[in-house]
């Protein structure tokens, strides 16, 4: 008997060795999710697993934090040390799991009988060895299906990834700008102290009344609490941007960089970002992902209506006879549910998912439209801040000045009219805000960085610098390994308009990493 | 005194330039108004229009034939300062009409501006039909039209014209002159004979076009249509007999201060006042629509003519700025200047060190600082109705820019240290 066991089980051995040796390599997941992410953001994930890689992530952020991060560095390291998203990343680690159990045949089914006989005579002995045949026959189809499922997890990992990263830059401009206004806040209110401390002294020489003098007082501590306010805000905004890092509190030392970048010199055109966007844009690749899933569920399903079958061996041993073995067959009969029903909801889901992918994909076109237009608005605001706006106010201090020189003003009058071109610096500080965002809003519809364009600080990448003259620098490509679509940006060139030509072609010389500096409203 | 050459000083070319142009005026030799047939024995002496000039004419059919031009005209209030005026034959106030008492004059107008004008001969007897004033005696010389205006001169004195059509705007701007008329004889022969139209104006600062209708905020105060130091300095002999003719058809008073001397007012534009009517004065106050002829013997210095309204004699300056005076500012500036690096503190001690900032940091556009001037000493501080009348001893060419050179002793000095300073007590 022992021997016939054995060999039943050496065969289900050998079915199982020839079906479970299909297990997915630990990481792989996580590098294509890595790759991913870096191609559409720059940045870099890192799985914190207990490796000894470990460390020197620990050190790459430790290193960022030291200097004044910039919106790139603050994306990394949240990338690197977020800690919502090292759990998304086990989403991976869960769907490899069940690629591996999808991998695996149900056990066998062990039966031992042992009979009695009635009367005098030998026991009956009879064991059997039962397999599901149908799930032997439907294992690649089903570890196909999961293995799609892997595939769609490690879209949906890569897309909260590069809604992180977005959520951290977008974030970051936001404290950027608001740390710049509070600077400018700082000024206003010393433009009010000096004034007030004027009205003092004015005061105190016997020039004014008590009256005029709490106007200026007035006038300074209104000041004063409006900066209390901003600072108060930006303690918060710091904090959300800490908690994005996943920074903890003694860590929560770090500084960004003062000051926002200027504008790119132009913008890429918008019909290839909409292009890039459906190409790239890891949630729609997880919806289409999620139309291959239901088409492999379907086939699954369909198979589903042979319904169980199941083989085994059965030995059975009887005293005064020599031992049977033979296999056994249990079928069902699909009368009565022949699996209909399943196919039929697969197929609406199937349906279903493919309009929704479509409508999703008409939904990034829309985002992208309007993010873009966005993106161009806040553009020409900051550019009519910058070229109209603070040029005219800085003129009115310089002639202020030039009237106060003459005693044709006085210089409460000299510091309102610094004020009002303080005002204005912050509605361009603000202005160039709402840029920054709306192009982080642009790259998340997008579904990754625009960066073939412009650096982080604005300015345009360059590689090859020697080849290219000055004027066409900016349009070119620094990094070869772009995705295709991101080609024929080039050639809708002649499209971009007409005055962002003459920007370029005012100072040819100029080196065009100094071609955001020659406007005259420069703001500091 | 540390010295700032800026572009407004009275610079020592400036002001022979302007004594050049002021001697070709002076009948030395005998000669006559530029321009006229009549080159000697005029039976007066010819008036001086400090930075201006005398009408020349011409005798048509016996009768002394004047031609006015009135248009719009570019004019140097003083050095860095041209504004928009408008004026006759290129000048503000126009050139000074000199005729004689019974002379017939014919005065062809030729209308430049824009709109219709008219001229009224201030002060002097005519027919009504002459008087010039646009509506009520006789139609508007529209503009490209010429006038003619004929009348025969009943009196002598300091008479004025202007214009008399749209006045805000016409007289605003500058339209004015002297119109002189000599006695046949004069009882006591005058050496110089100056002639000073006393107005002032609205120039917004960094603008150059006389606002009309500004009523009382005027901030360029003018002798001549020229502010101080753009005013030519009168010059005369030390004993000479000085007559000064003050007229002022503009919207407010001026005293105007002789230093140095005792005068009489000597006439008004409604005639000679008798010698024992006349009493001395060293103010004469110049109403708006009046004329006075002060006399004096000249006495030997650099001696101050100027408006005795403080803010008179110096030239555009903010009316509501906060009073600094007294004010410890010097932890205030250093705050302000980190916000704006140019800032001075001002006034502590008072304005008068603005003429020295002023020498250094630049003021609006086409805008004189609000005083100015060196003199020998140090910075004069003044500007707007000021100007000196230089007496010399002996006249030499370039005596209106030098200064005055004072016998030893007579100049007001430092009192030596350890002398005792005690006041006087009552
Ligand atoms: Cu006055």
């Amino acid at each position: 008997m022992k021997y016939h066991v054995w060999t039943a089980v050496r065969a289900f051995a050998g079915l199982f060795i020839v079906s479970s040796c299909a297990s997915v390599p630990l990481d792989g997941g996580f590098r294509g999710v890595q790759e991913q992410v870096e191609t559409r953001s720059g940045a870099h994930i890192h799985w914190i697993q207990g490796k000894p890689e470990d460390r020197e992530v620990v050190e790459q952020i430790q290193s960022m934090l030291s200097k004044k991060l910039s919106a790139d560095e603050a994306v990394q390291v949240a990338l690197l040390n977020n800690p919502s998203l090292q759990a998304t990343f086990e989403d991976l680690g869960i769907a490899q799991a069940d690629v591996v159990q999808a991998g695996l045949l149900k056990n066998p089914v062990f039966a031992a009988r042992v009979r009695f006989p009635a009367q005098e005579g030998s026991n009956n002995t009879e064991f059997s060895v039962e397999q599901n045949f149908l799930d032997i026959i439907l294992l690649p189809a089903r570890k196909k299906l999961a293995s799609e499922k892997f595939k769609q997890a490690g879209f949906n990992v890569g897309s909260a990834v590069l809604n992180l990263a977005l959520e951290v830059r977008s974030t970051y401009y936001t404290l950027q700008g608001d740390q710049q206004l509070l600077a400018m806040q700082r000024t206003v209110v010393q433009a009010a102290e000096s004034a007030s401390e004027l009205a003092e002294h004015q005061h105190m020489a016997g020039n004014i009344s008590i009256l005029d003098l709490s106007n200026q007082r007035a006038a300074f501590h209104e000041a004063k609490v409006r900066l209390m306010q901003s600072e108060a805000g930006i303690v918060a905004k710091r904090e959300r941007l800490s908690s994005l890092m996943g920074l903890a509190e003694p860590d929560n030392i770090w500084k960004i960089k003062a000051v926002l970048p200027e504008l790119p010199h132009q913008e890429p055109p918008s019909g290839a970002l909409e292009d890039r966007a459906i190409s790239q844009r890891l949630d729609l690749a997880a919806a289409r992902q999620q139309t291959q899933i239901l088409q492999r569920a379907l086939s699954l399903a369909r198979f589903g209506v042979v319904s169980p079958v199941t083989l085994g061996v059965n030995t059975e041993r009887e005293a005064d006879r020599p031992n049977l073995l033979g296999p056994t067959v249990e079928i069902g009969i699909p009368i009565f549910d022949r699996g209909q029903a399943a196919s039929a909801r697969i197929q609406s889901q199937l349906r279903q998912s493919k309009k929704q992918l479509e409508a999703m994909e008409r939904q990034v076109r829309s985002e992208v439209r309007i993010h873009r237009s966005q993106l161009l608005a806040a553009r020409a605001r900051v550019e009519y801040y910058r070229d109209n706006i603070i040029p005219l106010h800085e003129q009115v201090v310089h002639l202020s000045q030039r009237h106060y020189n003459y005693m044709l003003k006085g210089v409460y009058a000299l510091l309102q009219a610094k004020r009002n071109e303080i005002d204005v610096r912050s509605q361009y500080i603000e202005a160039l805000t709402d840029y920054w965002v709306a192009q982080s809003e642009l790259e998340r519809a997008v579904g990754g960085r625009l960066s073939t364009l412009t650096r982080d600080d604005g300015t345009p990448m360059k590689n090859d610098e020697s080849e290219i003259p000055p004027e066409e620098h900016h349009m070119q490509h620094d990094e070869p390994e772009k995705p295709p679509e991101e080609h024929h940006m080039q050639h809708d060139e002649p499209k971009k308009p007409p005055e962002e030509h003459h920007m370029q072609h005012d100072e040819p010389e100029k080196p065009p990493e100094e071609h955001h500096h020659h406007q005259g409203g420069k703001p500091r | 005194m540390k010295k700032h050459h800026f572009h407004f000083s009275f610079t020592p070319l400036g002001a022979a330039v302007a004594l050049v142009l002021m001697l070709g005026t002076i009948p030395l030799a005998g000669s006559g108004p530029p321009g006229t047939n009549i080159k000697a024995n005029l039976p007066y002496t010819p008036v001086v229009t400090p930075n201006g000039s005398t009408l020349p004419w011409k005798m048509v059919d016996g009768v002394k034939e004047f031609h006015l031009v009135v248009e719009e005209i570019q004019w140097e209030v003083a050095p860095g300062m041209v504004i928009k005026a408008w004026g006759y034959n290129g000048q503000t106030p126009g050139p000074t009409i000199e005729a004689i008492e019974g002379d017939r004059v014919r005065i062809l107008v030729t209308n430049q501006l824009p709109e219709p004008t008219a001229v009224h001969w201030h002060g002097v007897i005519l027919p009504s039909g002459m008087d010039g004033v646009q509506g009520l005696t006789q139609r508007g010389i529209a503009p490209g039209e010429t006038f003619a205006y004929e009348f025969t001169l009943r009196q002598h004195g300091t008479q004025m014209y202007h214009s008399h059509g749209d006045e805000m705007t016409q007289i605003g701007l500058g339209t004015m002159g002297f119109f002189i008329i000599h006695p046949k004889q004069r009882e006591r022969k005058i050496d110089r004979d100056f002639a000073i139209f006393l107005s002032e104006w609205f120039v917004a600062p960094g603008s150059s076009r006389p606002n009309p209708k500004i009523m009382t905020d005027f901030n360029i105060f003018t002798f001549n249509s020229r502010a101080y130091p753009g005013t030519a300095p009168l010059v005369a002999r030390t004993g000479e007999r000085i007559r000064i003719r003050f007229a002022n058809v503009a919207q407010e008073t001026h005293p105007i201060h002789l230093h140095g001397h005792s005068f009489k007012v000597v006439a008004t534009d409604g005639g000679d006042i008798p010698l024992s009517a006349q009493w001395p004065e060293t103010t004469v106050l110049v109403a708006p629509g009046q004329t006075r002829d002060i006399e004096l013997i000249a006495n030997p210095g650099d001696w101050a003519l100027h408006c005795h309204r403080r803010h008179h004699p110096m030239n555009a300056m903010g009316h509501d700025l906060p009073n600094m005076l007294g004010v410890d500012q010097a932890d205030v500036q250093e705050k302000i200047r980190e916000l704006l690096p140019h800032y001075m503190a001002m006034e502590r001690t008072g304005m008068g060190g603005m003429q020295a900032m002023a020498g250094h940091m630049a003021g609006p556009e086409n805008t004189l600082p609000m005083m100015a001037g060196d003199g020998p000493y140090g910075a004069i501080q003044m500007g707007g109705m000021f100007t000196i009348l230089k007496v010399r001893d002996h006249l030499k060419a370039g005596d209106g820019a030098a200064w005055y050179q004072p016998p030893e002793g007579t100049v007001a000095e430092k009192v030596p240290a350890g002398q005792r300073l005690e006041p006087t007590k009552p």
